[in-house]
């Protein structure tokens, strides 16, 4: 049978103690990496925003507008094309954005090709109320 | 502004906490403290709930009336013990110094990070954020969060965090943008610091700091807790709540554990995970009460304070909230998705391959030799709620992804598992320490 040394739980413990120190001074060089990192990218670009596809287009909806029709010809049970429905209801709420039904009297145009935008709103009968230079259409029937 | 309404928020946690313990709680002032800025968080965003309740809306005045009200109760109450208020400071060593500029070097680093990504994560916009915005904008913020907006946007989610930062910008009118981010961040940096000042009650100080600091350096806690997500909310929780049912087993003191179910109970108002951990947590913690020599005393306070915290959260879900289609979804809708072993066995690989991700800098990794080298401590006595809490969890967690009809069970775990291993994270590391280096 091994004779454990009487220390050894001491000697265990400061063994541990060194691991994890270790580990402290690796994360902290990994963090200094990750800020070195972001320093760079920020002579590239300025930080995230998510607001500036559709930002300022709630001031042209009217006062007590409550729902506003979505419409995409994207496939919105992906990913990437639901975070743009996200965002878009992010910055218009407390408006509430409907992709299930377009019969609202504001409807929301956000395609990845215009041409199907067009389409939409002539088969709608909608008329387009704005236009942004991000391709976001905002519609309005009569 | 924003910092104004923290200091406010702060002292309704403190004035509550130093009414309830009057001269017999035997924590360390700054743990104190600490523990009242959690509770004072939780207190906040409570009485903003009871303002939506009372007026269907966003009321400023209600809420700053709601907040006054309490704070002069409260004053009142303490009539007697201000002199418990003010710190005590003794002689300040070296090591204090080293350690505070540390923390203030980290703090910086944390906040340059968070501003590259000042909206957050995904779900901070889409979930968190949202539900702020339509709390304080819209006319009928409940009818619009829990029955209008679209599915991804999780109506059933509790609604802990929105409450809060709408309690921030009743106090603060500050830009909605910026609430959710200077929270998050005050968040991300105090972490840490409970967990050194929860660890320094019960093991040496200088390896509490070490795990403070091996928390406030790990990139991917930094990453993780700037997304403006409910998960570190959550995690704080639970840490406070560890911290208060070890504090309590070295003592019996039933205020103790009184506050840790207090605590346990207001962690089911930040996430749905939240409901399952406490759930657990509180069924282990009455299980370890039941063995003490009188437990009637000690039960009746945990289950006071664990009846009290569960208020908003059995008002939320029983009076607003439509049902949550992940959890039991045989009370939704939609049908359950029959257990299958092989998707069982799926999910638990899933579970070992996440901690293996370099993301996590093999903290788990470590954690586990920490655990198989003193595997006899996480079973003494006490000790045993962490590992049954842990292991009990992982399997609940695994049960509702394979038992779920939710999406694709690959595309689910690859989105949540690393959220969920996230708000884990601050505990494991106290209850690794706690019992590793505890004498």
């Amino acid at each position: 049978m091994i004779k454990l040394p009487l220390n050894y739980n001491k000697i265990l413990k400061t063994l541990f103690i060194c691991a994890l120190s270790l580990f402290t001074i690796l994360n902290l060089i990994k963090l200094k990496k990750v800020v070195s990192d972001i320093v760079k990218i920020k002579q590239l670009t300025n930080y995230q925003d998510i607001e500036y596809r559709f930002k300022g287009l709630e001031n042209n909806l009217p006062k007590g507008t409550t729902y506003l029709g979505y419409f995409s010809d994207s496939d919105l049970t992906k990913s990437d094309d639901v975070k743009l429905l996200s965002q878009a209801q992010f910055v218009l709420a407390p408006v509430i954005l409907d992709y299930t039904n377009i019969d609202h009297k504001y409807v929301l145009f956000v395609c990845n090709n215009e041409t199907n935008a067009w389409k939409k709103m002539k088969e709608t009968n909608t008329s387009p109320f704005l236009r942004n230079r991000y391709g976001v259409i905002l519609g309005v029937k009569p | 502004m924003i910092f104004f309404a923290f200091i406010i928020s702060f002292f309704t946690g403190i004035l509550t906490l130093n009414w309830l313990f009057k001269n017999s709680q035997k924590m360390d002032y700054p743990l104190r403290i600490s523990l009242s800025f959690v509770f004072g968080l939780g207190i906040c965003a409570i009485l903003t709930f009871l303002s939506f309740i009372l007026f269907g809306k966003f009321n400023q005045p209600a809420i700053i009336i709601l907040t006054v009200l309490y704070l002069a109760l409260f004053l009142y109450l303490n009539n007697n013990t201000y002199n418990r208020l003010y710190p005590k400071f003794g002689k300040i060593k070296f090591s204090s110094l080293f350690q505070i500029a540390c923390f203030l070097i980290a703090s910086i680093a944390i906040y340059y990070i968070s501003i590259q990504n000042r909206y957050g994560g995904w779900d901070a916009w889409a979930i968190w954020n949202l539900k702020m915005k339509m709390l304080i904008l819209s006319n009928q913020p409940f009818k619009d969060i829990f029955e209008r907006i679209h599915i991804h946007a999780h109506p059933d989610y509790p609604l802990f965090l929105p409450l809060l930062n709408t309690w921030i910008y009743a106090f603060s009118k500050a830009d909605l943008n910026q609430i959710p981010f200077i929270t998050t961040n005050l968040l991300t940096i105090f972490c840490p610091v409970l967990l050194f000042f929860g660890l320094k009650q019960f093991i040496k100080h200088n390896i509490a700091f070490l795990a403070g600091a091996l928390l406030i350096l790990h990139p991917y806690y930094v990453f993780r807790g700037v997304t403006q997500y409910a998960d570190l909310l959550l995690g704080i929780y639970l840490l406070s709540s560890f911290i208060y049912i070890f504090q309590f087993t070295g003592g019996n003191e039933s205020k103790t554990i009184l506050l840790a179910g207090l605590f346990l109970g207001i962690m089911t108002f930040i996430k749905n995970e939240g409901i399952v951990l406490s759930g657990l947590l509180s069924l282990f913690t009455f299980l370890f009460l039941l063995k003490l020599k009188k437990p009637s005393a000690s039960i009746k306070s945990f289950l006071i304070g664990l009846g009290i915290g569960l208020i908003p959260t059995l008002i939320f879900k029983i009076f607003l909230a439509p049902s949550n289609p992940d959890i039991l979804p045989i009370l939704s809708e939609q049908g359950i998705n029959f257990f299958k072993p092989n998707e069982f066995f799926y999910v638990i690989s899933a579970f070992a391959k996440e901690t293996l991700r370099k993301e996590w800098c093999y903290t788990w990794f470590v954690f586990f030799i920490m655990f198989l080298f003193g595997f006899k401590k996480y079973f003494q006595k006490e000790n045993s709620i962490g590992i049954l809490l842990f292991v009990s969890y992982l399997i609940m967690v695994a049960l509702i992804y394979t038992t779920s009809t939710e999406g694709s069970l690959e595309w689910w775990i690859k989105t949540s598992l690393a959220r969920l291993y996230f708000a884990l994270l601050p505990s494991i590391i106290f209850y690794c320490y706690y019992c590793f280096y505890r004498e």
